[in-house]
């Protein structure tokens, strides 16, 4: 079934919204406000099951518009649900019950805009809740106790933590603790030209910063519709990989760490060391490269890259069954992971998850095949399958993908070492920066990075700033949502794994 | 009030000793510290030079503060920087904890961690380089081997001043 069918479909089951097919998979919806909540059971019943994320847009004097964007993992289809609110009455139904992670992007536009979502109770408390139960409990174990944990506590890893009550080694309930890294990237954007956000929005993930250039650079590219050339494509596809492997050496790092195994962490950093030595040869910069810019890539790679990086390459294959002995075949990582901090799939398409979590748990899917972007049509994509949920099957489905990016990067250099620079186009035309304008619209795409699904939204009102640029955050659903259902019952020595084991990086959602 | 900024013969013998274990704790605070991850690997081995990270600020000598601090985290900072024992090193690490960086327009990023807490060395970059990390370590051992890194003690001499800018900020009244 394909996007104009599906539209059809819609409109025979619910009359009020105005739904029309737009381009690639995506179906766009406009809704009366008051009964949008009959809409999104109506579209959850059809396999719109994974609800991507809720963005917010501020309209001048008319009011707000909410967007939910809503993709279908069978159908392959991406749907698009829009409400107008006007301003003197900004409240609409809460959609927590029908996706449990809906409440916390709720909660993040009712911090920003004001917008009240009627049936959200984290709306109404603001500070960690109440008192135990008194009669839950026994005399002979000990007081509850609150406390912190996190945001500056070494093994956490990451700026944020939670407020967590525990009882002996017991937690009994977490509530997340954010705030400490708000840099408010998406509201400086607005007072920014659109060349000039490039360097913003890569701040936004210091370990896989490319993936957020490149987001913003295709979101761009299809707002003022240029096409760009296949070697800017396959050049982007190559950089994509390259931080995804670099990546994926950091996550393995924190999960060792956080294991006890902590001779991992200098010896795989002096590995990603050198392909920041690359990343530092191509774009001259080595964490935040800046390289990919809306209308193409900035200069042409290096000469003999192709055959130093296909070195490097043996030397990190090779170098595997270092950290299988370290971490994947060590039997105290597999008695300390087996069983703890299991998600099933139908849990981690309700809450969001996306990526390596949810491709652990059974569940096969990945954006880089459902929606290719950049040149990933042209490649094999090998999805390695693995099941369980548990945060060993998660750690097994990391060290399968990151044998199968070096085998990807491999076919991509095989054919992009053939290309010669000077005959393709590096970068199309754009209007003088300074006085860059980009057509009345706004669109959400959607990315695959290491962590998981990164969206935006971006929209434009014919001006020279964004109206409004928002993003999706791959660690987001696990850290804030799955969290404060999942933590109460583990062990507190258990929690930085836990933050390990779901691959949690705080910079992405603390924007 | 000069004599409390010079070091003494005998505190020279002992900064001497100081430099030849230099304990960091990093603080974290944004991505001023990506590159503090890639200073510790096995291919720059800061450990040989006795320079080795602790979790712990009140073990630790130094203090590399990276990174955009928001009105929320700095408390976070100055409870770490008054945990640490004396004599007590920072190091403020990126654009933003120098004056706000590329967030400056964001009005709960501080513009300055050094109206909060002394600093010694400052280091600038976007993220800063591992190799300028390493170097500013050295040239922070060189200062404390001459017995001239001593803004510790203005913390102390000045501690109305701080405090008070710190409460500005709680209360609302920063620029």
């Amino acid at each position: 079934m394909n996007n104009v069918a599906m539209a059809d479909r819609i409109s025979t089951l619910w009359s009020e919204a105005k739904i029309k097919p737009i381009y690639d998979n995506q179906i766009e919806i406009i809704n009366p406000p008051a009964s949008i909540e009959g809409l999104l059971i109506i579209l959850r019943s059809l396999g719109f099951s994974h609800l991507s994320s809720i963005y917010c847009r501020e309209l001048p004097h008319q009011g707000f518009v909410i967007i939910f964007s809503l993709w279908c993992y069978s159908l392959n289809l991406h749907s698009i649900v829009k409400a107008n609110i006007p301003k003197d009455k900004p409240d609409i139904s809460s959609s927590s019950a029908i996706w449990k992670t809906a409440s916390i992007y709720e909660f993040d536009i009712w911090k920003e805009f004001g917008i009240i979502f009627t049936g959200n109770t984290d709306i109404t408390r603001l500070a960690f809740s109440g008192e135990l139960n008194r009669d839950e409990t026994c005399d002979y174990l000990p007081e509850p106790q609150l406390f912190i944990f996190g945001a500056q506590y070494g093994s956490l890893l990451s700026n944020f933590g939670y407020k967590i009550r525990t009882q002996g080694h017991t937690v009994i309930s977490a509530e997340p603790e954010r705030g400490y890294l708000a840099r408010g990237i998406e509201r400086i954007a607005g007072d920014t030209r659109w060349i000039a956000v490039t360097p913003l929005v890569s701040r936004i993930c210091p370990p896989d910063s490319l993936h957020y250039e490149v987001l913003y650079s295709l979101a761009i590219e299809r707002l003022c519709h240029i096409e760009v050339g296949e070697y800017v494509s396959i050049a982007r596809t190559l950089l994509l990989e390259i931080s995804r492997l670099s990546s994926f050496m950091a996550m393995i790092a924190a999960l060792g760490y956080s294991l006890g195994l902590e001779e991992i962490m200098p010896r795989i950093l002096s590995e990603r060391e050198k392909i920041s030595d690359f990343l530092e040869w191509i774009s001259g910069a080595r964490i935040f490269h800046n390289f990919s810019i809306p209308g193409g890539i900035r200069r042409e790679f290096p000469m003999f890259f192709s055959e130093e990086f296909s070195r490097l390459l043996n030397e990190i294959e090779y170098n595997i069954m270092e950290w299988d002995g370290i971490i994947f075949e060590n039997p105290t990582a597999h008695t300390r992971l087996k069983g703890f901090a299991v998600v099933n799939s139908e849990e981690a398409v309700n809450f969001g998850l996306s990526g390596i979590n949810l491709r652990a748990t059974g569940f096969a899917s990945d954006i880089r095949i459902e929606t290719p972007y950049c040149a990933y049509d042209m490649f094999d994509i090998e999805i390695p399958s693995n099941s369980g949920g548990n945060a060993l099957s998660r750690a097994f489905q990391l060290r399968m993908e990151y044998e199968a990016t070096i085998g990807l990067i491999r076919n991509i250099i095989k054919k992009f070492a053939r290309m010669k620079p000077e005959n393709y186009n590096l970068r199309e035309t754009l209007p003088n920066p300074l006085k860059f304008q980009i057509p009345e619209s706004d669109l959400i795409l959607r990315v695959e990075s290491a962590f998981g699904e990164c969206g935006i939204y971006v929209a434009s009102n014919g001006g020279e700033t964004p109206v409004r640029l928002s993003f999706r955050s791959p660690s987001l659903p696990a850290a804030l949502s799955l969290a404060k259902e999942k933590l109460p019952g583990i062990n507190i020595e258990d929690l930085p794994l836990w933050c390990a084991s779901f691959f949690i990086c705080a910079a992405d959602f603390e924007k | 009030m000069k004599n409390l900024l010079i070091d003494t013969t005998f505190k020279r013998v002992l900064n001497f000793l100081r430099t030849r274990s230099m304990w960091i704790y990093n603080g974290v605070f944004g991505c001023g510290c990506a590159e503090m991850m890639n200073a510790l690997n096995n291919v720059y081995a800061l450990e040989r030079y006795g320079i080795k990270t602790v979790f712990d600020p009140a073990k630790a000598d130094i203090m590399i503060a990276g990174g955009a601090i928001s009105i929320k985290a700095l408390p976070l900072l100055i409870d770490a920087y008054e945990s640490m024992a004396e004599p007590r090193w920072v190091i403020s690490a990126g654009a933003c904890a120098i004056n706000g960086g590329i967030f400056t327009a964001n009005g709960c990023i501080i513009s300055s961690i050094a109206d909060f807490i002394p600093v010694d060395i400052t280091i600038d970059g976007c993220p800063p380089s591992f190799d300028v990390i390493i170097e500013a370590l050295f040239k922070l051992s060189q200062l404390i081997e001459k017995g001239e890194a001593v803004a510790y003690k203005r913390y102390i001499l000045d501690n109305d001043w701080y405090k008070t800018n710190l409460s500005r900020v709680l209360e609302g009244d920063y620029e």
